[in-house]
């Protein structure tokens, strides 16, 4: 049976219109993915946010920028610190959400060898209890050779 | 311009052609700008980069090792020695990688001749077949380059030779077009055989020169491959069974003493996942989640788009096979026959254990045989009953949409694996500096390549459509 032109035209459509739909939804993809960075949204905390929330590449991208995951800031958090402020560092705030990765990361890329905040850091990690990322702390760096000092 | 039996040629096919280039120009920039973010892997990348500089290059040619693949290795000790730092190799690997996915796509285009606007609806859905098939996924891993996306890309012209009017030299191109496969990846075997069986099918761009020389490299290797001493492992990496992957350990201890069973489960299970998307990796993963009844969108959206196509070209092989007496229906039953042999041949290389990645090589011949397949029923709903019109054009608008999603969710991935591969930057670069301390060179390599695994992506702003949480974590 030959095909009317409208009938041919209606089956071509209907192979060629998911097709049109996903040039758009691909170039607007692709657009988006060839945009450059958008430049990191600063602030004091912003680090300490970060490994409170556990994004990487947010971290990431306040590190390359120059924060320091062992300079210590105030935290007032209703589960780690009871809602009291205390004076942590990012780094130790990720110890002791067991953030295995975060920890990782710092301690990879951003915090100098010879930084003696390492060591208390360390020191922080020996006194947390069980956690694959105290086992990673504990495996990555020695304890100071004086000890680590006494709780108050 | 010689023609192709039944395909439109000059000006107008030329004008139906360059629509379907146009239709694949978005999915094409996509691929590689997605791509082109990618950092290289820490896992493998490094491991491949540390080889390169070590090893002589006549090592690459020991058969006795489980992978032989000394043109990939000598293309990139090539890139390694023209380029004048590590960046600059890199960088070259890069692009080269890059192109040759989009070369792939490129031949894909060129191999199929749209002549009317069915063909080019039929044609622009094959696109996305190839670019949404797990075969083609996998192998983007860039390795860097990758082994399976450059035989893709020899297979291509290769097969269009096949269904062209001979030439004196066709006999030659296909020699070294199979040797250069070969060479690439050992699944590049299956290209001689795909020769050599439309040949027999009297293909007319194969002459028996050509097939007696095609079989007496393929015999000639696949023996000296078998008499070159070398130790197999019983299972080389972790095995996909029923439900779950099972470590190589257990594998090993369950099956060691006889795996043949096994061998052929991942057999089955490789060529299963061509055709109906399922298992993945040997594992039914879908049919887990039926039971449990946890549908995830995006695996329904496979399985049943796969399973549905498959469907399609089995009718159309069916045709291809009662019309096989006729010109037309001759290039089609070819087509139908060896795609059939390579993707059973694809899953025999997967006996040891079975990977996406097997299926590159069936990728871009399923996606010819959809472009026919797809041609054909839609010029059979044009033409059929009006009664069934409606629900024919319903069923190709949802084979075609689920397709489409399944070429974006392709770009989905990479920007996926982008984000994976710079976490493994980020967060195992001490411990594989510890792991492998004894190697220098691998430890200059990760010191090399560290910078450009942090670089912060671009990209990651703007908000996705709604519809892409159906990816999951993609």
């Amino acid at each position: 049976m030959a095909a009317s032109r409208g009938t041919w035209s209606v089956v071509a459509l209907a192979l060629m219109l998911p097709g049109l739909a996903g040039a758009v939804f691909l170039a607007d993809l692709a657009a988006r993915l060839a945009t450059p960075p958008p430049a990191v949204q600063r602030s004091q905390d912003a680090l300490m946010d970060a490994a409170l929330t556990g994004t990487l590449t947010h971290a990431l991208r306040l590190m390359q920028e120059g924060d320091d995951p062992v300079m210590p800031g105030p935290l007032v958090h209703g589960e780690l610190t009871g809602g009291q402020e205390v004076t942590v560092t990012p780094l130790a705030i990720a110890l002791a959400l067991g953030d295995d990765n975060m920890v990782h990361m710092m301690l990879n890329h951003f915090v100098h060898p010879e930084d003696p905040r390492r060591a208390q850091a360390r020191c922080l990690a020996s006194r947390l209890k069980g956690g694959a990322a105290t086992e990673a702390f504990a495996d990555l760096l020695p304890l100071p050779d004086g000890g680590c000092p006494d709780l108050p | 311009m010689e023609a192709t039996p039944g395909i439109e040629t000059g000006r107008r096919g030329r004008a139906w052609h360059a629509a379907l280039l146009l239709l694949s120009v978005p999915l094409g920039v996509a691929l590689a700008v997605a791509l082109w973010r990618v950092p290289y892997a820490i896992s493998e990348t490094v491991a491949v980069l540390e080889d390169v500089q070590r090893q002589n290059v006549l090592s690459f040619f020991d058969l006795s090792h489980a992978y032989v693949r000394p043109v990939f290795y000598a293309l990139l000790v090539g890139v390694w020695t023209a380029a004048d730092s590590l960046a600059t190799a890199v960088a070259w690997m890069k692009g080269l990688h890059v192109a040759t996915a989009l070369l792939v796509v490129g031949a894909f285009v060129a191999l199929v001749r749209p002549r009317n606007a069915l063909s080019l609806g039929a044609a622009a859905v094959a696109v996305t077949v190839l670019v949404g098939s797990p075969g083609f996924r996998d192998n983007l891993e860039n390795l860097p380059l990758n082994q399976m996306l450059l035989v893709m890309l020899v297979a291509l012209p290769t097969w269009a030779l096949v269904e062209r009017p001979r030439r004196w030299w066709h006999g030659l191109a296909f020699v070294a077009a199979t040797a250069l496969a070969i060479g690439l990846k050992e699944q590049g075997l299956l290209l001689g055989v795909a020769v050599v069986a439309a040949g027999l099918m009297r293909a007319p761009g194969v002459s028996r020169g050509a097939m007696v020389a095609l079989t007496a490299l393929v015999i000639a290797y696949l023996g000296l491959r078998i008499l070159t001493p070398g130790t197999w492992e019983v299972f080389m990496q972790d095995v996909g069974l029923g439900f779950r992957r099972m470590p190589r350990q257990e594998a090993l201890t369950r099956f060691g003493d006889w795996p043949y069973g096994v061998y052929l489960y991942s057999m089955t299970s490789t060529a299963l996942r061509v055709l109906f998307a399922e298992p993945t990796d040997g594992v039914f993963g879908f049919m887990r989640q039926a039971l449990d009844g946890e549908y995830q969108t995006w695996a329904v959206i496979e399985v049943l788009s796969s399973t549905a196509l498959t469907i399609v070209i089995g009718w159309w092989g069916l045709r291809a096979w009662r019309e096989r007496h006729s010109s037309e229906g001759a290039t089609a039953w070819r087509l139908a026959v060896v795609t059939g042999l390579i993707v059973a041949g694809s899953g025999a290389f997967g006996f040891n254990f079975t990977r996406d990645r097997f299926g590159g090589l069936a990728a871009p011949f399923y996606a010819l045989c959809a472009f026919h397949a797809l041609r054909a029923a839609a010029e059979r709903a044009a033409q059929g009953r009006r009664l069934l019109l409606w629900p024919a054009v319903v069923l190709l608008l949802a084979l075609a949409g689920a397709w489409q999603v399944r070429a974006i969710g392709t770009v989905l991935y990479l920007r996926a694996t982008a984000e994976k591969n710079q976490r493994e930057w980020l967060i195992d670069v001490r411990l594989r500096r510890a792991t492998f301390a004894d190697r220098e060179v691998y430890l200059s390599t990760i010191d090399a390549l560290v910078e450009q695994g942090l670089r912060p992506l671009s990209g990651r702003g703007g908000r996705d459509p709604r519809w892409y949480r159906i990816f999951g974590s993609w």
